[in-house]
């Protein structure tokens, strides 16, 4: 197998694309398939990604191919996001949930690091109403429960001070 | 993506809005994105991982009753193994850790951080060949660890590992042994051998992501002095061009960017080595080189510890190497196991002056070696310094002497009565008028709390009374919050003659050490100013006025005709107005009329006052340090018996 291989990956439109095979071992999902059933030379059909994502996906591992940590970039929970990164997450939020499930599907553990990150950097500083606001989430607490609640994070905020 | 569809790939890019995009607006998104990825428990779970707990706790439980049971569910497991090793014999044991169950191994990979200790107390007694058995068997624990989590696809969540023991003793062997640990954040390693910083090099590589690495003496070994454990230097057998090869070759270190405490001891340390790791390690906040030996390597031949090249002075270079590259350090603590010099330019002054703990010491106490530490630099650049702890370090007596009083003062004590004085300092220490140079000898660092040094005078001609005064003045007005003053000193003059009873200035003060060769002239009543309390009886309360006329006698006498006051220079000085700017009265820093000042303030008496019956006024609230906890004076060549009834007595009072 040639290191410069190329691999043909269909979008859940049927846009195809066609990326280096170090690029695609980025993706677990791609690595472990093209391993255990090898080059084929037909398309590998990704139905969960659409074209648009799989694009940024793509643009991603490329900036990311000679990366020695790529795997083990992201392990510090406190380590900041790289500038770069910084950059590719500014998309709109709708983009940027499309891209958590595209990594979550396609197993590329740094993008999925990065864009929970993000998304753990909206949560951050906001009261429950506001991140219930952001995400569009109902809050599905019973006036019982809420009450339960409140008393509990009173208990932890006098145990923090 | 070197090749794609080109109709698409444009479109896809134009329909990838970049620009009016912003992650941290309210906007309600909709349901499909934000639920889908939500919906799947596991994507909230991480997501919600990367939050704080307090933020978990307070601003995500509450959301709703999916997002409350993911938190409830986050709480991070830390799993603490002990390892126990057992030397044995040679052959191996089959009950020890290294067939440890494949059961046990799977706990660890539940928990979210995994610290392991590596022990065992027949260690301080094994021999080599023991301990290389032990450190294979903890090998074939990691590496089973590390293949099982290959396996499993899974990272492996080492945190922590502490060799204990002396377990790693031949550093250039076992190293090499080490497994690339990606995730270990904390390194602790215990030994009982000198060991080469080319070794860190190893350590960094197989550790990229290191935070904290600290090695450390075992227990047994304790401190060099005291123990005749610690092997010496073993594997200096490196010649430089090998070091060269090791530091710039294919397996220069990578970006340290996450190391932020490195705690070496009993180290052989060389420049380009130690360059390379600061340099790579650009965020260090606090380093520590506890008894370091600074050698040279030679071309072709062993180097030894005892091959010192002198002509570089090991602290001066090592200082200078800190100084230029660690932009962040705030703590900095360097002992050395031989006499040596530091120095410090401006250049690395500047550099290095975010540094709030500074401690310069010498290994053992016995090597209470006067050092070239430029103090003066230090504590007029490091404008956070809080704790300095340099007790061998000579700051010179004539740096504080602002006014250039020493001289006059000794001159005047010379000249036949009569004669006319001389306005000028024989010697100036700075020229008055230029307050660029005056600047170099006012502290910055206001904040002082912790200050351990030795003053000394360049020139040994110089009366305690005097000096002592001008010591004492100078301190209390430079370091206003000042709570530990450890000052070592040939000749002090203890008594409120010399300006000890100054100290009152100091609110703060809780622990005074004074070391010196001679006490001169110090009563008993000298101290009284220091009770906590103040004194009850009426015999107290009179006591000061006759040591005080005397003691203005005196004082007269020695500065016969030298006054801020009479000479009007003092007041107008350049160094008084940079005082002034800084908050400082520094007008009659050294003259006697600052002890004249502190009597008539804490005694309540005035230069007119003649009459020695009159009762005093007794000024109570400023009259004794209210934190104060000890006040030790050492006299280490002298019988102090006679010094310590003294104190006794007054103790008994």
């Amino acid at each position: 197998m040639s290191a410069h291989s190329q691999i043909l990956l269909t979008s859940s439109e049927g846009t195809e694309f066609i990326i280096d095979r170090d690029i695609a071992d980025k993706s677990m999902l791609l690595k472990c398939m093209l391993e255990d059933i090898g080059e084929i030379g037909q398309a590998v059909p990704l139905p969960n990604v659409s074209g648009p994502i799989l694009t940024k996906v793509i643009e991603y591992c490329t900036h990311h191919r000679d990366d020695p940590n790529f795997l083990s970039a992201n392990d510090d929970v406190a380590a900041e996001i790289d500038e770069w990164d910084l950059e590719y997450c500014k998309v709109d939020q709708g983009t940027l949930y499309e891209l958590i499930l595209a990594a979550n599907y396609l197993d590329i553990k740094p993008l999925m690091d990065l864009t929970c990150k993000t998304v753990a950097n909206m949560i951050k500083a906001k009261s429950p109403e506001e991140i219930r606001k952001t995400f569009n989430i109902t809050n599905d607490f019973t006036p019982e429960e809420e009450d339960q609640v409140r008393r509990e994070n009173g208990k932890g905020s006098r145990r923090l001070s | 993506m070197t090749c794609s569809h080109q109709r698409s790939s444009l479109g896809f890019f134009s329909f990838i809005s970049k620009k009016p995009t912003n992650n941290n607006n309210n906007t309600p998104v909709s349901i499909t994105s934000a639920q889908r990825a939500f919906n799947i428990p596991e994507i909230l779970e991480y997501v919600l991982s990367f939050l704080s707990a307090k933020d978990r706790h307070d601003s995500a439980r509450p959301v709703c009753k999916q997002w409350y049971a993911v938190c409830k569910g986050l709480v991070p497991v830390s799993i603490n193994w002990h390892l126990r090793l057992t030397p044995g014999n040679t052959n191996g044991d089959e009950s020890d850790a290294t067939n440890k169950k494949q059961d046990d191994l799977e706990l660890l990979f539940s928990a979210d951080h995994v610290n392991i200790r590596v022990d065992n107390d027949s260690l301080t007694t094994a021999t080599s060949q023991q301990r290389l058995v032990s450190w294979e068997k903890m090998m074939a624990v990691l590496s089973t660890l590390l293949n099982e989590c290959d396996r499993q696809r899974v990272h492996p969540r080492l945190r922590t590992l502490h060799l204990r023991e002396g377990i790693l003793e031949d550093f250039t062997v076992q190293l090499g042994q080490l497994p690339r640990l990606p995730t270990l954040v904390i390194l602790r390693i215990d030994v009982i051998v000198q060991w080469d910083i080319i070794h860190l090099f190893t350590i960094f590589r197989a550790c990229p992501h290191l935070a904290e690495l600290s090695v450390k003496p075992t227990y047994a070994a304790n401190v060099p002095t005291r123990s005749t454990y610690l092997t010496t230097l073993q594997s200096s057998a490196i010649t430089t061009s090998q070091e060269h090869d090791i530091i710039n070759g294919s397996h220069a270190l990578p970006p340290m960017t996450r190391l932020r405490t490195c705690c070496l001891y009993n180290i052989v340390v060389t420049e380009p080595a130690l360059a390379a790791i600061l340099k790579a390690s650009p965020r260090l906040s606090k380093l520590v080189l506890l008894g370091c030996y600074n050698l040279v390597r030679q071309e072709g031949q062993v180097g030894s510890v005892d091959n010192y090249v002198d002509r570089f002075g090991q602290g001066k270079n090592i200082i200078h190497l800190v100084g230029t590259h660690c932009p962040n350090l705030k703590s900095f603590h360097l002992s050395l196991s031989r006499g040596g010099t530091y120095s410090l330019s401006a250049r690395e002054a500047a550099v290095v002056n975010r540094i709030t703990t500074l401690n310069l010491l010498p290994t053992t106490p016995s090597s209470l070696n006067v050092h070239e530490i430029p103090l003066r630099e230090i504590l007029c650049t490091f404008e956070h310094l809080i704790h300095l702890r340099a007790p061998t370090a000579v700051y010179h007596l004539e740096d504080m002497d602002l006014h250039g009083l020493l001289d006059r003062v000794q001159n005047n004590r010379c000249r036949p009565t009569g004669t006319a004085i001389s306005n000028h300092p024989r010697r100036p220490v700075f020229p008055e008028d230029d307050p660029a140079v005056a600047r170099q000898y006012i502290w910055v660092c206001r904040g002082l709390r912790t200050l351990h040094m030795m003053v000394s005078p360049r020139n040994h001609d110089l009366d305690s009374t005097e000096s002592s005064l001008v010591i004492f003045a100078f301190l209390t007005r430079m370091c206003p919050r000042l709570q530990e003053l450890h000052l070592q000193r040939w000749v002090m003059h203890l008594s409120l003659q010399g300006g000890l009873c100054l100290l009152t200035r100091l609110q703060d003060l809780e622990r005074v050490r004074i070391i010196t060769e001679h006490i001169d002239r110090m009563n008993e009543t000298d101290l009284l100013w220091m009770r906590s309390t103040p004194p009850s009886s009426l015999k107290c309360l009179a006591y000061p006025l006759l040591p005080h006329r005397r003691i203005r006698n005196c004082l007269r006498k020695r500065y016969r005709g030298i006054s801020p006051r009479v000479e009007g220079a003092a007041v107008g000085s350049k160094v008084v107005e940079l005082g002034r700017e800084l908050g400082m009265d520094l007008s009659k820093l050294g003259y006697a009329e600052d002890v004249y000042d502190w009597m008539d303030e804490y005694y309540g008496a005035t230069t007119a006052t003649t009459s020695t019956t009159a009762p005093l006024l007794y000024n109570e609230s400023t009259f004794f340090l209210p934190k104060l906890q000890s006040f030790w004076v050492e006299t280490p060549r002298r019988d102090s018996n006679a010094l310590l009834r003294k104190f006794v007595k007054l103790e008994e009072k």
